[in-house]
């Protein structure tokens, strides 16, 4: 046993290759197509191409031969093809140009056609790799029998676009696709001709001459990363040129004059190709024949990966690859790389007890490339499959760090938690043999992801925890997809399963419930449903989900308990929906739910803002007893009319609407329709328009018209006391108004005001007649004099009163009230009784 | 009294990183498209826009014409001619049914006039879009018109001063206390929450009333549905929040205002910082003042603290605004005597580069404030105004009782403003806790009596919002008294208590929040108890880092100590409105040296009691 036991050494190449046995088989292929996702993705296996009369059986395993799922196809139909996408979705090509995408459990996640008048007859999968992301995007380009090539250039976004016309006719020999994230085009040969087609652009013959004899190419094959094309002649040749088609690598030939079987790239250092046994071709050396022959057992398929080629047979799951340079710098025959003197001093160390490894070590740290050696073997480590041999590389790398002055951990330990996921992952119960660079290339959220979709949910937890990674990457999407899958298990209980997920989830943050729920819905499992949303706290979330599955009162208490009136009317008018008239649906909700009902109410009183609204809302306000309301909006209308019988009609709906149930507001109603009938009278007698006016109004109008008998009949017809206050003040205002000055004295000596006198010399003051004012002065209170003689601007009266009555303050208003430049004496005046009284 | 806003919280709370992220969001809807626009506004909203972003800034992003969805109408639709070199067409309203009739009528014209050519139409609601206006569009079937560009800008709390927040929504009053509909309640707790986003979360919460408990409900349960990593990352700026629905108090916005802005408020009315006098009311000055005062010129002033005259004088009782204009005044004369006895010429460019600026605002301002103040002198020296107060003073003492008030009776039948006799009223019922139902209907029969029928939807949404009520149990005076609400000894030139802006009246909300920001509050615990409404108390859990670093244990009594360096930060937030006199009384507890905290003010409207009385009439929008 030894770390270079599975390496193979070609002639005329510097380049060393190795074979790693990752997984022992036990499957059988026979008669099969065997198709795997690159990035140590599932395998897809059927026997069912080309057969028109029946309903194909596909079966999934994973790498380590472990079956997933074996399905069969709903309906009979012919594939032509099966293939894998970036995301490991199986892809199904049928000959009547429908593609299905499904899962690794075969679920059907989408399906699209992409020929309509002729039939597929071959088709590429391919991956864009893009330059930024170093993620790919699936796409597919589509044969069909006219020789039309269709493209789809996103299968998750299926948008079908159209190649131009390879130029010619009769069948293609072979085509492939190359795509880059700048451009998609197509090679195909037909007979000795290559064409160019670019998506959108014209065809090109291409002329490339290759200097050997052919008639025809009859296999391309595109290296990993779509730089390098390798074309198989049918005179055995094998040539290798750049994508672009304008420089010629190499060229091979083959003793067969068959088409190779399989042909796939290591690297774009050497090609593998499968005729009667597995050729490894290096490129580069000028041997037009040098290979190095690989003996397998059939069948056997080849599938590209990032760093290599994996060989799948009845028995193994191997993988083809060039050496990685650190494992080489280590361990190839008389390397002169400090760390292989360094893992040489370790094993001399560790295993043969050997004195010599601390002299080895000072040698490596004289040179000064301790660090480099350390370094080198981290960088090794994680490239050996086996546990024992990553041991003792990282081993290695720990023994040069008891020497090394400036060591640091991080890398170290870094790189061996990567080693510990690599290790866990490619157990053979999870079956994922992934690379390191292909590990990486991926990065750890996908790989998650991957276990996800294999319904490792376990293993996946343990390496988010493990790798620190953040929730939205990790736990959250386990738990939450760990929780659909529950959801998709029918033979539990409803119960028992959202028990289970409650339990497993908890509160977690940014778990949705409503989104597990949503599932749940989908896979006919409302029940399940509803126990779920119990647990969702959004309920934003929830209401849709409710009314998706018919239950108007969670959906009406839970958009309630938000306060969002917003997500209120939107469940009330789904709610609505299901009953035959408004009224129904209003009885309905005043019962059950208040806010609902006043929300309802608000939506159309707003819309009663519409005439044709408003009776529906004056039913609805009569059906639910708000008569006030009801009242009040007839009112609204009554007022607005212009004549006043039809004012008066409308009062007296209004008024029988209270059924005499409201007194009060029924007696408003009674005087309202007792005045406009006045009014009309009045207009009619006296030709003067009433119309509108209060009583107060009315009245204060008949005074000052000097209709006095009118105005009395009035008072008393609404029972106004002649000794209110009230009536005193409207009689008084309103005389003075019209200038009724007999009548007011009349009125003033009618009876001891109750309103005093005061208001007299105001009303009068108000009509800026102090003649008149002067009148009732002497009547007045002695205490509201002051502000009497103030309103009559008899200002010199009212500093005498005044300063009588030591009144600083009212000395000070006859100032302010006085015009500095006429009424300088008063002034004066004043200042000297100010002067006076404050020395006092 | 030093109670100038400048002192107040800016460095504590900026309210200006509120304005910027609001202007941010805002912003970015044009930033996004590239081209010539054409904005087309519910009007309501330019206002409260154009506090955010002026119209130079929408110039700049592109917005090439702007127009009024409201006049948009009958004949006069947009049309292919309104669009040339526009590729966007921006609606910007209120989510309302009507406005989506409007907007509909004129997509299809647009769309039936321009055939082939492709515009963009977007519409922008704020502060959200809803279901009902989702499902009229398509109702409409101008929907798909709009692809995806149906956005939402969640502008509602729009700071109006560096410690004052107003949605400016006088219907929220009428929607909440008198048809039950508690729509904006949810705007009031997303404001909270944005509040929150930016100065952390609120550890203390306090309320009174039941739509405030509805607030805190949601607002605790917004949290709850937030993904933890979009927790606020900073500590809390904001220590307590105070939550009161109006009708906890409903006699101080009956109460006539008297501090400098509250009167402007009473008799101007104040929107969104901007004050319209008519001209008609500007006179022409006193020739006899001292400084050479010219005429006002323009009819509109801006009120806000940037304004460090008015800044002075807002929160002062009117009857002590004088000795601060004269003083300034007179400021301004010594400047003016400094120049004229400037003898060099880089003397007088000293001057003009560094006085002559500052004096320049300083004297419009003076100008300004002088002639408003004018103004409103003439208004208070009236009789009618000293019989309001002598009235309300009255009914505070509760000398009325359960008899119609003789003064009010007398202003209907005299014909005086009918809201003012409203408020009386309301004061009234407020002290008297409630009235007999006599009562209660001798007063609503002879206001229908005085200014007719067409009040008589009013009466009855005020009876249904609990403006006017049945008598409950009388406990108002209990409450005055431990409250100290009526206070004899007041000094209006330098308070000593919240008191002094309605001269011997302290505001109820005002006091509430005074007591329960003392360290001690909880032996008020019963009087609080005998307010209406529920009073509550909630605490949001903080995680460890983000706890405060103060000798703290997140609850108001900490400071007992009463050092200013301890000092809290409490925003107080009125559902259903708030007037400038209660917002003065705030500023002047801030202000006091050894006060507990300091106040930052929140309120879904800026009210007076005529406005307040108006937003429950019909038809009011």
């Amino acid at each position: 046993m030894s770390h270079t036991e599975n390496w193979i050494y070609v002639d005329q190449t510097t380049e060393i290759f190795r074979k790693n046995d990752f997984y022992d088989l036990k499957w059988n292929i026979d008669n099969s197509v065997v198709r795997a996702a690159s990035f140590a993705g599932p395998i897809a296996l059927t026997r069912d191409l080309n057969k028109p009369d029946i309903r194909p059986l596909i079966s999934i395993y994973s790498q380590s031969g472990y079956a997933i799922k074996t399905f069969q196809l709903e309906e009979k139909a012919m594939i032509i093809g099966i293939g894998w996408t970036s995301s490991e979705d199986l892809m199904i090509i049928f000959e009547n140009g429908e593609i299905q995408i499904r899962t690794i459990y075969g679920q059907l996640k989408n399906v699209f056609n992409v020929i309509k008048d002729s039939r597929a007859v071959d088709f590429r999968i391919f991956n864009t790799p893009n330059t930024y992301t170093g993620s790919f995007t699936t796409g597919c380009v589509i044969l069909s029998a006219k020789n039309k090539l269709v493209l789809i250039k996103d299968v998750y976004d299926p948008k079908i676009q159209q190649f131009p016309d390879v130029p010619g006719t009769g069948e293609l020999d072979s085509w492939c696709v190359i795509s880059t994230d700048k451009n998609c085009s197509i090679l195909a040969s037909r007979q000795n001709e290559i064409f160019q087609i670019v998506y959108g652009g014209v065809p090109q013959l291409l002329k490339i001459n290759f200097g050997v004899e052919y008639n025809s190419i009859k296999k391309i094959c595109v290296s990993f990363g779509h730089d390098y094309i390798a074309l198989n002649t049918d005179t055995g040749y094998l040539i290798v040129c750049n994508s672009e088609m304008n420089r010629i690598i190499h060229k091979y030939k083959s003793d067969s004059t068959e088409t190779a079987l399989d042909i796939a790239w290591v690297s774009n250092k050497a090609v593998l190709a499968l005729w009667d046994n597995l050729y490894l071709i290096p490129l580069g050396s000028d041997d037009i024949k040098n290979h190095f022959e690989i003996y397998y057992s059939s069948p056997c398929f080849l599938i590209q990966e990032l760093d290599g080629v994996r060989i799948l047979t009845s028995s193994s799951n191997m993988l083809l690859q060039v050496v990685p340079k650190p494992l080489r710098d280590i361990f190839e025959i008389a390397s002169f790389d400090a760390s292989s003197a360094l893992f040489e001093s370790s094993i001399a160390f560790y295993e043969n007890k050997n004195q010599k490894a601390e002299e080895y070590i000072r040698s490596i740290k004289e040179k000064g490339s301790l660090e480099d050696a350390i370094a080198n073997c981290i960088q090794a480590a994680p490239h050996e499959f086996d546990p024992k041999y990553q041991a003792e590389i990282l081993r290695a790398a720990l023994f040069g760090r008891y020497f090394d002055d400036y060591a640091n951990a991080a890398s170290y330990v870094k790189m061996c938690q990567i080693i510990r996921v690599l290790n866990a992952i490619r157990h053979s119960q999870i079956g994922l043999p992934l690379t390191y660079l292909e590990y990486e290339a991926l990065s750890p959220s996908v790989v998650i992801n991957r276990l996800i979709t294999r319904r490792h949910f376990a293993l996946a937890i343990e390496i988010c925890k493990y790798l620190n990674m953040t929730d939205e990457e990790g736990i959250i999407k386990i738990l939450s997809n760990w929780a659909l899958y529950k959801v998709s298990q029918t033979d539990v209980e409803d119960n028992q399963i959202a028990a289970m997920i409650k339990s497993k989830l908890g509160d977690t943050p940014g778990i949705s419930y409503a989104e597990i729920a949503r599932r749940a819905i989908s896979a006919g499992r409302s029940g399940l449903a509803i126990r779920l949303l119990d647990y969702e706290v959004k309920a934003s979330e929830q209401v849709p989900l409710y009314i998706e599955i018919d239950m108007p009162e969670l959906a009406i208490k839970k958009a309630m308990e938000s306060g969002d009136t917003d997500l209120i009317y939107m469940v009330l008018f789904w709610y609505q929906s299901k009953f035959n008239n408004v009224s129904d649906f209003m009885k309905d909700i005043s019962k059950k739910y208040s806010i609902a009902f006043n929300l309802m109410l608000q939506y159309f009183r707003q819309k009663s803002q519409d005439e044709e609204s408003f009776n529906e809302f004056n039913d609805i306000l009569n059906q639910e007893n708000l008569i006030t309301e009801q009242v009040c909006s007839i009112v609204k209308v009554a007022l607005k009319q212009q004549r006043d019988d039809q004012k008066m009609q409308m009062f007296d709906e209004a008024r029988r609407l209270y059924a005499s149930k409201e007194v009060f507001n029924t007696n408003i109603l009674n005087d309202e329709i007792k005045l406009i009938k006045i009014q009309m009278n009045l207009e009619k007698n006296y030709g003067k328009k009433f119309n509108g006016k209060s009583l107060f109004e009315t009245i204060g109008e008949l005074i000052r018209l000097k209709f006095l008998d009118e105005a009395e009949k009035m008072r008393k017809e609404f029972k106004i006391s002649d000794s209110s206050e009230a009536w005193w003040h409207l009689k008084a205002k309103n005389l003075a108004k019209g200038s009724c000055w007999d009548e007011l004295e009349k009125f003033s000596k009618s009876k001891k005001s109750p309103i005093g006198y005061e208001p007299f010399v105001n009303y009068c003051m108000d009509a800026n007649n102090v003649q008149e004012a002067k009148k009732y002065f002497p009547k007045v209170t002695p205490d509201s004099r002051f502000n009497c003689l103030i309103k009559m601007k008899c200002l010199a009266d009212a500093l005498d009163l005044a300063y009588q009555k030591k009144d600083i303050q009212q000395v000070n208003i006859v100032i302010g009230k006085c015009d500095p430049s006429t009424q300088k004496i008063i002034i004066d005046k004043a200042k000297m009784y100010r002067a006076e009284l404050i020395n006092k | 009294m030093a109670a100038t806003s400048s002192h107040l919280s800016s460095d504590r709370v900026n309210l200006l990183d509120l304005k910027e992220w609001l202007r941010r969001e805002f912003l970015s809807f044009f930033e996004d498209c590239p081209g010539k626009k054409l904005v087309v506004w519910d009007k309501h909203l330019t206002q409260p826009l154009g506090l955010i972003a002026d119209y130079r800034v929408l110039k700049e992003r592109g917005v090439d014409k702007m127009m009024d969805l409201r006049e948009l109408r009958d004949n006069r639709l947009l049309k292919k001619k309104d669009l040339s070199d526009i590729s966007h067409i921006f609606f910007i309203v209120k989510p309302k049914l009507e406005l989506m009739s409007l907007i509909a009528t004129n997509v299809l014209s647009v769309e039936s006039d321009l055939k082939n050519e492709i515009k963009e139409f977007h519409i922008l609601f704020v502060p959200r879009m809803t279901h009902l206006c989702e499902k009229k569009l398509k109702e409409l079937g101008v929907y798909g018109s709009f692809k995806n560009n149906l956005k939402e800008i969640f502008l509602d709390l729009i700071p109006l001063d560096n410690d004052l927040l107003s949605m400016e929504n006088p219907q929220l009053f009428k929607d909440l206390f008198l048809h039950n509909d508690p729509t904006y309640l949810y705007n009031v707790a997303k404001s909270l929450m944005t509040m929150q986003s930016l100065y952390g979360i609120i550890p203390n919460i306090y309320g009174k009333g039941k739509y405030s408990q509805m607030v805190v409900d949601q607002i605790l349960r917004m949290r709850r549905e937030m993904p933890q990593n979009q927790e606020p990352q900073t500590t809390p700026k904001i220590d307590n929040l105070i939550l009161i629905d109006r009708n906890v108090d409903l006699i101080t916005p009956m109460m006539t205002q008297l501090t400098y802005e509250g009167l402007i408020d009473e008799n101007f009315g104040i929107k969104y910082t901007q004050l319209e006098i008519p001209q008609e009311k500007i006179k022409k000055p006193n020739q006899d003042d001292k400084l050479n005062v010219v005429e006002m010129k323009k009819s509109i002033v801006i009120l806000n603290s940037g304004d460090s005259l008015f800044g002075e004088i807002r929160d002062r009782n009117f009857n002590a605004i004088n000795p601060v204009l004269s003083r300034t005044a007179k400021e301004l004369q010594q400047t003016n005597e400094e120049k004229n006895r400037l003898q060099s010429v880089s003397q007088l460019r000293m001057f003009v580069e560094k006085t002559l600026k500052t004096y320049q605002v300083k004297k419009n301002s003076l100008e300004n404030h002088m002639t408003i103040a004018e103004i409103i002198k003439e208004l208070t020296m009236s009789d009618e105004f000293f019989e309001k107060l002598q009235c309300q003073n009255d009914l505070l003492a509760g000398l009325s009782g359960d008899k119609a008030n003789s003064y009010i009776i007398n202003c209907m039948s005299r014909g005086e403003d009918i809201y003012t006799v409203l408020r009386l009223i309301c004061l009234h019922c407020a002290v008297n806790n409630g009235f007999k139902t006599s009562l209660l209907e001798t007063y609503k029969r002879e206001i229908i009596r005085a200014y007719g029928m067409k009040y008589f939807e009013l009466l009855n949404n005020m009876e249904k919002s609990n403006l006017l009520y049945n008598q409950g149990v009388k406990n108002f005076d209990t409450i005055s008294k431990k409250m100290n609400l009526q206070v004899d000894k007041v000094n209006e030139e330098n308070p000593n208590d919240i008191s002094y802006v309605f001269s011997g009246y302290a505001p109820l909300s005002i006091r509430f929040c005074q007591y329960l920001t003392r360290p001690n509050w909880k032996m008020y615990g019963d009087l609080f108890g005998l307010i209406p409404g529920e009073f509550f108390e909630e605490v949001q859990y903080l995680p460890n880092g983000m706890r405060k670093r103060r000798n703290s244990n997140a609850s108001l009594n900490s400071s007992q100590s009463g050092q200013s360096l301890d000092q809290k930060m409490t925003l107080v937030f009125f559902v259903g409105g708030c007037t400038y006199a209660e917002i003065s009384a705030l500023r002047y507890l801030s202000s006091i040296n050894e006060s507990p905290t300091e106040f930052l003010i929140a309120t879904t409207c800026l009210i007076n009691g005529k406005s307040f009385i108006q937003s429950l009439e019909d038809g009011f929008s």
